[in-house]
């Protein structure tokens, strides 16, 4: 009974990066159409080639409707009482240094743990800090620099690289793929670019940590990754966001774009506000993701960590073009209370002897509702391609769910895929192993859950491989009693 | 509303007063066509049709064929010792005698008087039961069997012959089998079709197992080169029944199979078992929904699919565990083998979980023929034709190998090995 009440203590603790700092934002009233996107273009002071795509993507945002095919449930969204651009207010001239910056700013990244100022430097990590939806600091640039590499907010690249923008820009996630993509384009506010140039692999692990903060914004990040023949990148988001009652969109989109040779690693550890016991709050995590090995032998690995959000809307996908080029994914996704993730992968092979792998961990407790959705697919071009495919999930107490879902479409008689799935509840005999042995229930659950993620932990950059692990533990703290 | 719907709303109101009441009543058939149109036909931009050709629902004649070709009735395959044969062509009874003993029924619904005729489950309360609303509202017969004690012959062999093209209209089978609790019964059911008919069938049977009942149900599927099939299977479990369904797919143009079982008592078990060749262009579908609503109860699916030349083999398998099915299990294995080069493979083995008391695993594979098997024969101066079709034997031996009945198994394996050597003389060709 003790350790019981203990559990729940534990359980009630509640989200411990919810907090607000309160920031003069500049803010657009709620509502969508050409005007606003019209106004985001200025503001932003965008070349006429983006604002045109824009308005593209406004107009074919208008014919499409949202899809419902995910395994989720939540109430409509009006997508007209959402206020679409939200910048924190900037001197006239903007800051100079950090010392510029709005100090309340700063303290926010502190109170998160954001490696931005000495530790920064410390950990070797070069972060561009998203704050709503502006850029406001950047550090390492010089270093960056130096080897070429472009890492700057997506914001600046379209005034210093407009023709990579122009160039690259919805190449992998056209405006039109789907209802979230196609408003993300139509008003993206800000994001990460990085280019890292032929035969260049980046000296650091580079890293962003987005924030979503002002009310009833919604935050549409744009990121766009190029690593050009023989270059070699590893970028890290990790995400967390500050308690509140009402729900928050996110419709974020990331194209990755692999060379010849080239090497893209793409690690995330999302830990945005997931709602309270009850299902309140919480942030909608509605993303698009997808990578393009468009040269020969190129590599584009997905990593994710996925704790947090209301509702998980995600599948970072590989599209394989290129001859003898690989794709992976490896994700874990924990649901506790009411979080609903519905979450997965597409590997589509085109080029010859391509190889794709993907591991799957679903992890599911309290009410909540988690689905691996994975599409392999192997077109008529996909000689001698492979797939591995394991999907495993756990469930915690008699709640909550576990769903597998997924497509395998194969057009080549030369092409193999293997798919394994198994779900089960965590094994009693290996609890009562740790307990027999005087560990604490939940450090036992912590061990087992910890065994059952390792071949996804094993692909983070260490530093996220610790993060993570604490992630996991705390969300599922007091889910097995 | 599409073309199609207006047309079947149309053909509907025209052929009406000429459906026999007995069969389905007039108010129920009135409601599937409305259900129906309200739903709209099955179309492949959705989830759970999108592998299924549903080209011939656009230009479909959907009123039951009147005009009945006599069918080679005489070409029949022999009745299997100590069963009972019925036949129907183009979904209506035409051999085979009522039996009316105390302990087994088997009546046509279209000799009863509408009065007497008792009333069916519904099928529009199930997912994916457009099609079975269309036969509701179209079928011309119905048989219904009710095994409730030991008369009953040992098994039942029921033959659906198509003869008709499907310009003169569709053929609606329809069955309803009923096992009383602790019956044993095996049912071999057949599905041909007269050579060179281009025809549209669309089946629908109702499954109801009473509590420790054990069915084996063996399904051949073996219609004519160009037609179109179309079939719906419900069954519904109680506790501790027991129901074996082998499936073997080789024949129609285009066959989709919609299996919706519901293991609704504790202990039930559901063991499906299903084999499908599709050469030339034809596709091969088939959805199967499992629902666990009872603690302990089981499902084991095994699926081996072999696309040669221009085919496509597809295989949906849903498994849903409710939150009130603690303790069950379930497995799926999944595997489709590719034989020519615009050859395809669809798999989804899929899960849904509600509660942590399970085990529930699946796997699912889709390539070639294994190069290291291959080689093994070729160095024992097999030849390659040969190599290859032992296999593929090999692969297809996990669904044939559970067939009990010998000479039922051998009369499968000659249909296999059959389609398999002209899958193999076209390729060569």
């Amino acid at each position: 009974m003790k350790e019981a009440t203990q559990l729940e203590d534990m359980l009630a603790r509640g989200y411990q990066h919810g907090f607000i700092t309160e920031i003069d934002a500049d803010t657009v009233p709620p509502g969508l159409d050409e005007d606003v996107v019209r106004l985001i273009s200025r503001k932003k002071r965008e070349p006429a080639f983006l604002t045109a795509w824009r308005l593209k993507a406004l107009r074919h945002w208008l014919t499409m409707r949202e899809p419902h095919w995910p395994h989720a449930h939540y109430p409509p969204i009006d997508y007209q009482a959402i206020s679409y651009y939200s910048a924190p207010k900037r001197n006239a001239e903007g800051p100079k240094s950090l010392a510029e910056v709005d100090p309340k700013l700063l303290a926010t990244y502190e109170k998160l743990g954001v490696p931005l100022h000495e530790r920064a430097r410390l950990a070797g990590v070069a972060v561009d800090a998203v704050f709503d939806s502006v850029s406001v600091a950047t550090t390492f640039k010089q270093r960056l620099q130096e080897a070429g590499v472009i890492f700057c907010p997506f914001s600046e690249a379209v005034t210093t690289h407009p023709e990579l923008i122009e160039r690259y820009l919805g190449s992998v996630v056209p405006y039109s793929d789907n209802f979230f993509a196609a408003l993300n384009s139509a008003v993206f506010s800000d994001g990460s670019f990085v280019y890292v140039p032929q035969g260049v692999r980046c000296p650091m692990e580079l890293s962003t940590y987005f924030r979503i903060n002002a009310a009833k914004t919604g935050q549409f990040e744009r990121t766009l990754i190029i690593a050009a023949e023989g270059a070699t990148v590893s970028y890290l988001e990790g995400c967390s966001a500050p308690q509140r009652d009402e729900n928050q969109l996110h419709a974020a989109v990331v194209e990755l774009i692999a060379l010849d040779e080239a090497y893209i690693k793409y690690s995330t550890v999302q830990n945005w506000y997931p709602g309270d016991e009850h299902g309140r709050g919480g942030i909608y995590n509605f993303v698009t993701k997808r990578g393009e090995c468009r040269g020969r032998n190129a590599h584009i690995s997905w990593t994710q960590v996925e704790t947090g959000s209301a509702i998980t809307w995600k599948y970072p996908s590989c599209v394989l073009r290129g001859d003898g080029s690989v794709g992976e994914f490896y994700s874990v996704a924990t649901v506790n209370n009411r979080q609903q993730a519905d979450t997965g992968t597409k590997m589509i092979h085109i080029g010859r002897d391509t190889r794709s792998t993907i591991i799957s961990k679903g992890i599911s407790a309290g009410h909540g509702q988690n689905t691996y959705r994975g599409l392999v697919k192997m077109l008529p071009s996909a000689h001698g391609a492979r797939n591995f495919t394991q999907c495993d999930s756990l469930l915690m107490g008699g709640q909550c769910g576990a769903h597998t879902f997924p497509y395998v479409e194969v057009k080549n008689p030369t092409a193999t895929v293997e798919h394994e799935a198994s779900t089960s509840k965590i094994s009693e005999d290996e609890l009562f192993y740790c307990l027999a042995r005087g560990i604490s229930s939940e450090d036992a659950v912590n061990l087992i859950v910890s065994g059952f993620c390792k071949s996804v932990f094993k692909e983070l950059p260490m530093e996220f491989a610790v993060e993570a692990q604490k992630l996991l533990a705390v969300s599922l703290e007091g889910a097995v009693g | 509303m599409s073309a199609a719907v207006e047309q079947l709303r149309s053909e509907f109101d025209t052929v009406r007063a000429q459906l026999p009441g007995s069969v389905i009543a007039p108010e129920r058939r009135s409601r599937a066509i409305a259900a129906l149109c309200a739903q709209g036909l099955p179309s492949a931009r959705e989830e759970n049709w999108r592998y299924t050709n549903l080209r011939i629902l656009e230009r479909a004649r959907f009123a039951p064929v009147d005009a009945h070709a006599e069918a080679a009735l005489a070409q029949l395959p022999e009745t299997p010792a100590g069963f009972a044969r019925w036949v129907f062509v183009d979904g209506l009874l035409r051999s085979g005698t009522a039996a009316e003993d105390p302990g087994f029924s088997v009546r046509s619904r279209r000799s009863l008087p509408a009065a007497l005729a008792p009333a069916w489950p519904l099928g529009s309360d199930l997912p994916e039961a457009r099609l079975a609303l269309l036969n509701e509202a179209f079928a011309l017969d119905a048989l219904a069997i009710d095994v409730h004690g030991p008369a009953a012959p040992a098994g039942i062999e029921l033959v659906f012959v198509t003869a008709s093209t499907a310009q003169a209209g569709t053929s609606y089978p329809r069955v309803h089998l009923r096992l009383a609790a602790g019956v044993e019964l095996t049912v071999i059911e057949r599905h041909l079709g007269a050579p060179q008919t281009g025809s549209l069938v669309n089946g629908a049977m109702h499954v109801e197992l009473g509590e420790h009942a054990r069915l084996q149900h063996y399904r051949l599927q073996q219609s004519a080169a160009q037609t179109t099939w179309f079939d719906t299977l419900a069954a519904e479990l109680s506790a501790h029944a027991h129901y074996r369904l082998l499936s073997i797919g080789t024949g129609a143009q285009s066959a989709r199979s919609t299996v919706h079982v519901r293991l609704a008592g504790a202990a039930a078990h559901l063991e499906l078992s299903a084999a499908a060749l599709a050469d030339r262009q034809q596709s091969q579908d088939m959805y199967v929904l499992s629902e666990h609503l009872a603690p302990d109860t089981r499902t084991t699916e095994t699926f081996r699919g072999i696309a040669s030349g221009r085919g496509r083999v597809a295989f949906n398998g849903k498994i849903v565990v409710h939150p009130q099915a603690r303790g069950s299990d379930s497995r799926q294995s999944l595997r489709g083998l590719l034989d020519g080069p615009e050859a395809e493979i669809d798999v989804r083995p899929q899960l849904e979980i509600y509660t942590d008391e399970v085990r529930c695993s699946h796997g699912a594979t889709a390539g070639k023929l294994d190069e290291n098997m291959l080689f093994y024969l070729l160095a024992r101066g097999i030849g390659a034709p040969l190599a290859q079709q032992l296999l593929k034997w090999a692969f297809l031996e996990d669904v044939v190998a559970q067939i009990a009945r010998t000479e039922l198994r051998g009369e499968v394996e000659r249909a296999l090995s059959a389609q398999m050597n002209a899958a193999a003389m076209q390729e060569l060709c």
